[in-house]
């Protein structure tokens, strides 16, 4: 772990919708680091709450209807209190994002070429004015320097006849050509950091392998921090130096990869590693029982209780505190601490409970 | 399917346009082409346009035009000489009618070439910025169109003098609303999508998203309401000439000459219904056109 501050430091990261059916609690309480030159994943099934986190750290979500609360700094700089035009020269330049679908993510209207070169023109240099603008956009020598470097990243990222895909519109491509556009657009401009939602998961198995195994080498080549967000065990001990597990909008327990492929943790950890099928026979069909929780009614005290094979009253009754394992792991489990009264999870007995373990039925809705 | 299997040297094509490009313009018009009616509709528009364009070339009597008189030939029913006849002072209808749609294109040019880009930015504006920019632009534009434009066309052209130009800036003076409409709502679902947000994201300024993301996404539905829109021009300059209050006499307004020969009816029937069937036919071109380019970019417009 280096001295200095971290890249990205979100502390206490809340996020709420106020809908019909009352009010959200998406993300509750997050904290999460990401140090310079780190790869860190955020993992947890689908609907856990770890793309909100993402837009909420990107400043996606608008507000209201989202009530965001907490701090997410950037290099010492609060994103958040940022104005919004310093908050564009930061976008692009240090920080650069890459979507979950390929090619909703791509302007249908424009070539590859055009809209990348567009990037690697005005990527972070959002304060040109109007004028200004149209003087670069029709300045021949800035644009061709700019479609230079665009063919450079474009070679970088493997894409097969780079030069004909410079004039193709995003339709014309297949799903893995795009998304190696789209990675070749979020490093145009070298950002520091790099926030990716579920990068390739849209595509077939082996466009996505391909698409990870150019990941692994960008961040080899490149110091670069990144976090990715996966619902893929895989992807998150393929890639990160650090993974956080989230569930029901909190941190359920980080570590680095290792360790926590090794050694989980926290029930939840334990339940989604056991869930990883293996050529073995040895995984339990089942997974975890039950579904991630209503965040309009989340459940009391530990909201993953409903579906832990080890809760009892106390894990309804008082929210679970973080349990430091060393340097970079906590884990945030009321049974880490009351060693006497029950077992410290193992992943050995959270399997055998999990496969006789029945969730407890949600409350029956009452007249409303 | 490409137009490169006939195996010319396009090599010196290709630098200009690059072959994908012009396949897909290829074969957009290919799509285009098999819509019987909306050839039919470009055909009118364009033919009409040109003949406007070139009037004092192609009408038989150009010096008929305006306040000529020959009694001798006056009430002439349609003939050789006079296809659509002459009028109560003996010009010739099909010389006015010509002369006519001038007056009526340059309408449609002057209410959309003013109304489409204002409202489109002002939509635009408003769309993506949100928050009280769009409830301040949005307001304004819905006090505008709670008024009718023929109403407010004959407030004002009656406050001043009627004439055509009065018309014409009455009527622009409310049609870019439906253009601020359109382009708002578009705006405020394109926002949405995720390469305007990947374009934010990486950093894009205002200007870029605005003309390089939005604008360049929301031309097809605003190519196809302009178009359907230009017929619609066409009816209110026609109605208010109709009532005096547009084209004024000697000019060869279609409304002022429909309005004319009104008089005259049933026995010197071609005085009203030659110019009347004159606004028709653009209309209808208009309409065709306009429903075809719908049907091609495959866009739902409210009309």
């Amino acid at each position: 772990m280096s001295d200095a501050a971290p890249l990205l430091s979100v502390r206490d990261l809340s996020v709420g919708f106020e809908g019909f059916d009352g009010y959200a609690d998406v993300v509750d309480g997050v904290d999460l680091t990401v140090e310079h030159g780190e790869v860190v994943t955020i993992a947890g099934e689908t609907g856990c709450g770890k793309s909100v986190t993402t837009k909420a750290i990107t400043g996606l979500l608008n507000e209201p209807p989202a009530h965001v609360d907490g701090t997410v700094e950037f290099d010492g700089q609060d994103l958040r209190e940022l104005p919004d035009d310093e908050r564009r020269e930061l976008n692009g330049d240090r920080i650069s994002v890459i979507f979950q679908n390929p090619l909703s993510s791509l302007n249908p209207v424009f070539t590859i070429g055009e809209q990348l070169t567009d990037t690697a023109q005005f990527g972070g240099d959002g304060n040109t004015g109007i004028l200004g603008y149209f003087r670069r956009r029709f300045s021949s020598t800035d644009r061709s320097a700019a479609r230079e470097r665009v063919l450079e990243l474009l070679e970088e990222v493997r894409m097969p006849d780079p030069e004909s895909v410079m004039d193709s519109y995003p339709s014309e491509l297949s799903g893995g050509m795009r998304q190696r556009a789209i990675i070749a657009q979020a490093l145009l401009n070298e950002p520091d950091l790099l926030i990716a939602d579920e990068p390739g998961s849209a595509l077939d198995v082996t466009v996505h392998d391909e698409i990870l195994s150019l990941l692994e080498d960008l961040i080899a080549e490149r110091d670069m921090s990144i976090l990715m967000i996966t619902h893929n065990l895989g992807v998150a001990r393929r890639l990160s130096d650090r993974v956080y597990i989230m569930y029901g909008g909190r941190i359920a327990e980080t570590a680095p990869t290792a360790e926590i492929f090794d050694a989980p943790h926290h029930p939840y950890t334990q339940g989604l590693i056991a869930s990883i099928p293996r050529l073995s026979g040895e995984s339990m069909a089942g997974g975890i029982g039950g579904s991630v929780p209503e965040y309009t009614d989340p459940p009391m005290g530990c909201r993953f209780h409903p579906r832990c094979p080890y809760a009892d009253e106390s894990c309804r009754s008082s929210e679970p505190a973080d349990v430091s394992f060393g340097e970079q792991a906590r884990s945030a489990c009321i049974r880490h601490s009351d060693g006497d009264s029950g077992p410290v999870p193992t992943l050995q007995e959270t399997k055998r409970r999990l496969s006789e373990h029945e969730p407890t039925p949600e409350p029956a809705e009452g007249n409303q | 399917m490409s137009i490169d299997t006939l195996s010319f040297d396009t090599s010196g094509l290709d630098r200009i346009v690059s072959p994908a490009r012009r396949e897909l313009w290829y074969r957009s018009y290919r799509r285009f082409a098999n819509q019987p009616m909306s050839v039919i509709g470009l055909v009118i528009v364009v033919t009409i346009t040109l003949a406007a364009v070139f009037a004092p070339y192609i009408a038989p009597y150009p010096e008929q035009v305006g306040s000529f008189t020959d009694f001798a030939n006056a009430y002439h029913p349609p003939s050789l000489d006079h296809p659509f006849g002459t009028d109560s002072a003996g010009r010739d209808i099909l010389t006015r009618v010509i002369f006519g749609y001038r007056i009526a294109l340059l309408l449609v040019a002057v209410v959309l070439g003013l109304g489409v880009p204002v409202g489109v930015m002002l939509g635009l504006v408003a769309g993506y910025a949100g928050g009280w920019v769009d409830t301040i632009i949005m307001r304004i534009t819905d006090t505008f169109l709670a008024l009718p434009p023929l109403v407010l066309a004959l407030a004002i052209a009656s406050a001043f003098e009627p004439t055509l130009e009065i018309a014409m800036f009455a009527i622009a003076s409310l049609w870019w609303t439906w253009y601020a409409r359109l382009a708002r709502g578009l705006a405020a679902s394109l926002s949405d999508e995720e390469y305007v947000q990947a374009a934010e994201l990486a950093g894009a300024s205002r200007t870029h998203i605005l003309f390089r993301e939005l604008l360049p996404n929301c031309l097809s539905p605003l190519l196809v309401k302009a178009t359907l829109d230009a017929g619609i021009v066409v009816l209110t300059g026609a109605s208010l000439s109709f009532i005096g209050l547009g084209v004024q006499p000697p000019r060869p307004g279609l409304g002022t000459m429909v309005a004319d020969g009104t008089q005259y009816l049933p026995a010197e029937w071609w005085i009203s219904i030659f110019p009347g069937f004159a606004i028709f036919v653009l209309v209808m071109g208009f309409n065709m056109l306009g429903d075809g380019l719908r049907d091609l970019f495959d866009v739902e417009v409210e009309q």
